[in-house]
């Protein structure tokens, strides 16, 4: 998931390639990054719980 | 034209996190099927498919995925064919997950034991012979009626061939023991070595002579 950023480098549109778009626009280089790197951290943080879960309900010990 | 930072635009930015979920799932759907295929042909019994499994993740592993991404996008457009950025991006990540996903699954299809296999064909559970792994590869023939139960009389003689190895070799013949490492046969050699030095009735039990045995009766009584 994190490795897709890499795709605004060939203008395929993503969270990265609009970041680089706001971030053109307004020259707030640090406050777009951060907000992208919160936004990249939720979704890390989601996908954990959602595998934890997963984990827990498949391979739960009864 | 400078514009001010707003909410809006971080509300926007959330909103391009859709992008990259879609692409997630392309990478995990493509990476998936390539990584199935490339776990299977890593097992593989015939040597040549586990030689192509090999060359493709060292190849795909030794190199950058925008490597990747920039040989589909610009590369494709210099020979004349025209992809979209989804497209390429969608080839890229499929090859690329698929490598190491199938790494990841060549390794829990290797954790198996050997037993469970075992277990799994004495079950006369289908199992495709395209699976059949190197550690299960050589014990049960391509030919399906060798995958049977044995019968009675076949049951009585797989176990006294299993008792008549067990007391040849202990611990399996020579050459089930190779995967222990050169160490451990060291060890296995060294304690023949001492054996041969010491005396032979070292570490057993003094022998029931009856001179042993009076002995042993006056001191108690």
């Amino acid at each position: 998931m994190l490795a897709t950023s890499v795709v605004s480098q060939i203008s395929a549109q993503d969270l990265f390639h609009t970041a680089s778009i706001v971030q053109s626009r307004t020259f707030r280089d640090f406050e777009v990054y951060i907000v992208v790197a919160a936004v990249y951290l939720a979704l890390a943080l989601v996908f954990r719980l959602l595998f934890a879960a997963l984990y827990h309900f498949v391979f739960a010990r009864r | 034209m400078i514009r001010e930072f707003s909410f809006n635009d971080v509300l926007y930015l959330v909103a391009a996190m859709r992008w990259t979920l879609a692409l997630t799932a392309i990478a995990f759907l493509g990476g998936g099927l390539v990584g199935l295929t490339i776990a299977l042909l890593r097992v593989s019994a015939f040597a040549p498919l586990r030689w192509i499994g090999t060359i493709y993740v060292l190849a795909v592993q030794g190199t950058p995925l925008l490597a990747w991404l920039f040989v589909f996008f610009f590369g494709l457009s210099i020979v004349g064919v025209e992809v979209s950025p989804w497209i390429a991006a969608a080839a890229a990540y499929s090859i690329y997950a698929g490598a190491f996903l199938g790494e990841i699954w060549r390794g829990c299809l290797q954790a198996i034991p050997r037993t469970q296999w075992e277990a799994g064909a004495s079950l006369a559970s289908p199992s495709p012979r395209s699976c059949a792994t190197s550690s299960c590869a050589g014990d049960a023939s391509g030919d399906p009626a060798h995958r049977r139960l044995p019968g009675p009389a076949h049951q009585e003689h797989l176990a006294r061939r299993r008792h008549r190895l067990h007391r040849a070799h202990p611990r399996g013949p020579a050459h089930h023991r190779r995967h222990l490492s050169p160490l451990h046969r060291l060890s296995h050699r060294g304690r023949a070595l001492l054996r041969a030095l010491l005396p032979a009735d070292a570490g057993r039990p003094p022998a029931r002579t009856e001179a042993a045995c009076r002995s042993l009766s006056s001191r108690t009584s």
